[in-house]
């Protein structure tokens, strides 16, 4: 009889048990839950009441937050916690203030990065693919409410007013100093965003699938191994199924597309093709000016955000050389045949190739064993120089 | 004996401009006016015989042609072979014989190519401003690439080109782009060469001997032109600038450009952005549009109200004279009041006095914060109250005021290819919900003080009632999107059939009731309308200038019915009536030049036909056009 079980092949390992313990405690508890007014900060609002699942979350925050339960694959039994009943269902949409998307873009005289004083600035574009993506499923009935989050610098709040007056409800405006498009980094956005879904309670985060600046892509996926949540990126089809307990995601693939039923809650992250962002009418920016926005920093929700890795240079890639404009069809072979012959556009022979000091004027005709040593040789490829 | 008079001349098929200048006995003044059943259409001959008109005309006996009618729906249709369109735009293109102009022999073509061939350093204009501390190369080396154009160009073509017309059916026809225009008007009959030389001294050359052998020709630009001015009427030789494209110095302290007549307007832009300065015009056609012919036409354009017209930005040019003499006055200076302002006389003058080769250009700086907006709105009355609202509010960041109204507005949605939305349909993008949208630009040097001026605007003309919706781009992609919608309505109408095109100064009170007129007598006269094969009519323009864009497009494959024929007559004499401009910024060229005695009194022609005479005498340059009575 073997002393030491591994944990693989028995799933009755202590952990496990203690787990079901508690599971069974945490379900015979939920009925009492109502009583504990002081566990923790129950919330007040409205669309919580109604739920007793809402309360439980408050108290048992603390210990459903920290990892050792999130990687345990007994705390998916406990899912409904986060709000996915069909009474409150919050979507939070992270956009980012980046360089407009047609201006061009140019190297600091530093060479440490882009040039960005009196560069013209908007949304990100995949953002902008996301907040319509969340109006679009809340004017299906599907959402509640829509949180936007930015982290930047004070100006960010602009591209938060933008998603306001696109539909979103609240915004929330995280202020950090850092450098968009090189300090603040993806992992550090990432922590900051699962803090701000738990203290939202929603249970749906869609993200643009990478911003242009530093086309990392790394936001959504590392949110989505933070919260342990399923994640859809490079989505380009978004569907609720199953009477909006879960999304039928369409993802683009380098190879084509492939559909995806994912749980909620979950992550997604939006592509291209996904939708057309609206345009934000005159009504709207007006009453997106009253809309409310909370104004949070890194420190009051308890993330590092020192950058881990550092640019070192930035450079401009290589200039195409510049074509040039021939004047006659003559000019054209001329150039092609001496000046492109570089870029290998013919190494065969051929009768008028120049080769050394000759040029080759014909084939000699083979007989049959000669001409299939010649074949086999080309079949091989380019050989050696030909003298 | 009257009879057969009346049997040897067509009485009924003559033009009635032409009867009073006929000592005919059998006919007189009251018949006249009471045959003018059918006025005709616009470019030919007198719009309306008011008795106003009527009195130029009795003046203008000098008419030489008897040529038939395409005045009169009678009319023979063109013998010699057309293209669909051009059979149906017949009636622009009569057939006639203009002054006598010699034709073009194989000895002169030699001599052209001898001429163009020709590689002698360029001579630079010794007056140049003496500010050029930050210059470019000044130099415009004939040996070398030289200047800072957009693409290099390899040594050889230093010389100029030589296109001749083809010698048999076939042949592909190289001179296509050049003797017929973008809308399929005009077409050239039978051009002997195009001339496409690459320096002043080739220019002067060639016009030289074609002064002595009295060859007529054609200075042509980027041949955008909507009025026919850059298509030659009967063999005129085809001057065109397109191989004078070099830049050929920039000042980026004060904002002075100096380059050559050829240089496209777009790349022009693109060129000067990264220094910090814009070109002082925008036009639909700015992808082909010749800075040269930009002069010579005067243009217009979509920054017209903010940075005013070219006769302010053109400080320099060199002009080379029909008999083949350089006027060197590329001047550099903002400011110089010494002398007669000459190059105001060739702004304007569309290749008639002499053919533009340098332009000396005031720039404006590019403006740090962009915003475009677009809005819809319920009624022109909305619309006059929100100009005042936008000048009032906006004040010196306004910098473009454009009006799109719903016919427009379904025309280039309609396009499914191009991929633009209406954005103020909402989801389901129906047809427009307004009947009127303004397009409003700003430009200026801070970007939170524009939009806080914008969003006070926005918040007042709703609260006012004066908009019924609208939206501000928010990023330059949506604010390209918006500007497609205004600049892409000419090609979309182009696509939908034939255009007939107006392009007029109205006072703001009677903008709109123009096309509303428009609509109401095609209607009357049981013209079909709307998409489908109907006939379209739509209007837009620029507000801030008060100039309308008329366009009433008509199925291709027929020529026009005679209701519209004779409502699209009408059009400009309706504006005459109204004290408006019969052509705001496209210029006379064939197609209004008759108008020029309408709306310009006979001492102010005759003098402008003193000038053409002095600098032209032998009247080579861009015969048929501008003036009435060389045709």
């Amino acid at each position: 009889m073997p002393i030491l079980r591994s944990r693989r092949d028995d799933s009755r390992t202590m952990g496990s048990v203690v787990q079901r313990c508690l599971v069974l405690i945490f379900v015979v508890r939920q009925v009492q839950v109502v009583k504990w007014s002081k566990a923790g900060t129950v919330s007040r609002r409205a669309e919580d009441r109604g739920s007793i699942a809402m309360h439980l979350h408050t108290k048992y925050d603390s210990i459903f937050a920290t990892s050792i339960y999130r990687k345990n694959p007994a705390v998916y039994l406990l899912q409904p916690f986060h709000s996915t009943t069909t009474s409150t269902m919050r979507i939070l949409v992270g956009v980012k203030r980046v360089i407009d998307y047609a201006v061009k873009v140019r190297v600091a005289a530093d060479k440490k990065g882009v040039e960005l004083n009196n560069v013209k600035h908007s949304m990100n574009p995949f953002c902008e693919i996301a907040v319509e993506e969340a109006v679009r499923l809340k004017e299906k009935k599907f959402a509640t409410e829509i949180v936007a989050v930015s982290v930047g610098t004070k100006q960010a709040q602009e591209t938060l007013r933008t998603a306001l007056a696109m539909g979103v409800d609240r915004g929330i405006h995280v202020e950090t100093a850092l450098r968009a498009d090189q300090e603040l980094q993806p992992l550090a956005v990432a922590k900051m965003l699962a803090k701000l879904v738990d203290k939202e309670k929603a249970g749906l985060v869609i993200l643009g699938k990478q911003s242009i600046d530093g086309d990392n892509a790394q936001t959504a996926p590392m949110l989505a191994a933070l919260l342990g949540w399923p994640q859809a990126t490079f989505a380009a089809g978004v569907e609720p199924v199953d009477e909006n307990k879960a999304l039928k995601v369409e993802r683009e693939t380098d190879t084509g597309s492939e559909v995806l039923k994912v749980n909620l809650p979950a992550v997604l992250s939006t592509d291209l093709r996904l939708n057309t962002p609206r345009y934000a009418t005159i009504p709207n920016i007006m009453k997106a000016k009253k809309k409310p926005m909370e104004l949070l920093s890194p420190e009051k929700l308890g993330v590092d955000v020192t950058p881990k890795t550092s640019v070192i240079s930035v450079a401009e890639p290589g200039k195409r050389k510049a074509g040039i404009m021939v004047e006659s069809v003559d000019e054209l072979l001329d150039k092609l045949k001496n000046e492109a012959k570089y870029r290998g556009y013919d190494q065969r022979l051929y009768p008028g190739k120049r080769v050394g000091k000759h040029v080759c004027v014909g084939f000699m005709r083979r007989c049959e064993k000669e001409r299939k040593i010649w074949s086999e040789g080309r079949e091989r490829g380019p050989g050696g120089v030909v003298e | 004996m009257l009879a057969m008079l009346k049997k040897t001349l067509p009485v009924d098929r003559l033009p009635a401009c032409t009867l009073q200048g006929i000592k005919n006995p059998a006919v007189t003044t009251r018949e006249i006016k009471s045959r003018v059943q059918h006025p005709p259409l616009p470019g030919h001959g007198p719009a309306l015989l008011t008795s106003q008109t009527t009195s130029f005309y009795h003046a203008h006996r000098e008419s030489k042609s008897l040529r038939p009618s395409p005045l009169h729906l009678n009319a023979r249709p063109p013998s010699r072979p057309a293209s669909s369109d051009a059979k149906a735009w017949a009636d622009l293109n009569p057939p006639h014989s203009p002054q006598a102009s010699s034709s073009v022999t194989p000895t002169d073509i030699s001599r052209f190519q001898a001429i163009l061939t020709s590689t002698n350093p360029s001579h630079v204009s010794a007056r140049m401003g003496n500010d050029q501390a930050s210059t470019m190369k000044p130099s415009c080396d004939a040996s070398s690439a030289g200047g800072a154009s957009a693409i290099p160009r390899s040594p050889s073509s230093a010389a100029g080109k030589l296109l001749l017309a083809p010698s048999g059916p076939d042949d592909e026809n190289l001179l296509a782009p050049y003797t017929q225009d973008w809308t399929h008007k005009w077409k050239a009959p039978q051009c002997p060469a195009v001339l496409q030389p690459r320096t002043t001294e080739q220019v002067a050359g060639l016009l030289r001997h074609c002064y002595e052998r009295d060859l007529h020709v054609v200075p042509q630009g980027g041949n955008t032109g909507l009025v026919g001015g850059g298509i030659p009427l009967a063999n005129e030789v085809i001057l065109s600038l397109a191989n004078m494209n070099q830049i050929i110095s920039f000042d980026a302290a004060s904002g002075i450009l100096v380059c050559e007549a050829g240089c496209v307007l777009e790349e022009l832009d693109a060129w000067l952005r990264p220094h910090g300065y814009i070109m002082p015009l925008d036009l639909g056609a700015k992808g082909s549009c010749q800075i040269g012919g930009n002069v010579s036409t005067n243009a217009g354009g979509l920054r017209f109200l903010r940075y005013g017209s070219l006769h302010g930005s053109v400080l320099g040019l060199e002009v080379v004279l029909a008999d083949g003499r350089v006027l060197d006055m590329l001047s550099t200076l903002r400011k110089d009041n010494t002398g007669l302002d000459l190059k105001q006389i060739f702004i304007g003058a569309e290749g008639t006095l002499g053919v533009i080769t340098k332009v000396s250009l005031q720039v404006p700086p590019a403006p740090a914060a962009v915003q475009v907006a677009l809005v819809g709105l319920e009624s022109f009355e909305k619309v006059r109250e929100m100009v005042m609202l936008s000048k009032r509010k906006l004040g010196e960041i306004l910098s473009a005021m454009e009006l799109v109204d719903a016919a427009a507005m379904d025309v280039v949605v309609g396009k499914a290819a191009w991929g633009l939305r209406n954005p103020l349909a909402g989801g389901s993008g129906a047809n427009p919900p307004f009947p009127f949208y303004m397009l409003l630009e700003t430009s200026g040097s801070g970007e939170a003080h524009d939009r806080e001026k914008m969003e006070e605007l926005l918040e007042a003309a709703l609260e006012g009632g004066v908009v019924g919706d609208g939206t501000v781009a928010q990023d330059l992609a949506q604010a390209q999107e918006i500007w497609k919608l205004r600049e892409l309505i000419p090609v979309a109408m182009e696509e939908e059939g034939r255009v007939h095109k107006f392009d007029v100064s109205l006072p703001l009170s009677a903008f709109y009731a123009l096309v509303e007129r428009t609509r109401e007598a095609l209607e009357e006269g049981g013209v079909v309308m709307g998409e489908g094969g109907g006939v379209r009519v739509v209007g837009y323009g620029h507000l801030g200038d008060s100039n309308l864009h008329l366009n009433v497009s008509v199925p291709r494959e027929a020529p026009d019915p005679p209701e519209v024929s004779r409502v699209v007559s009408r059009v400009l004499p309706w504006v005459m009536e109204h004290k408006g401009s019969v052509s705001a910024e496209h210029g006379l060229g064939q197609l209004k030049k008759t108008y020029l005695l309408q709306t310009k009194s006979k001492e102010v022609v005759d003098v402008m036909r003193g000038m053409k005479k002095m600098l032209d005498p032998k009247g080579i340059l861009n015969p048929g056009k501008f003036f009435p009575d060389d045709a």
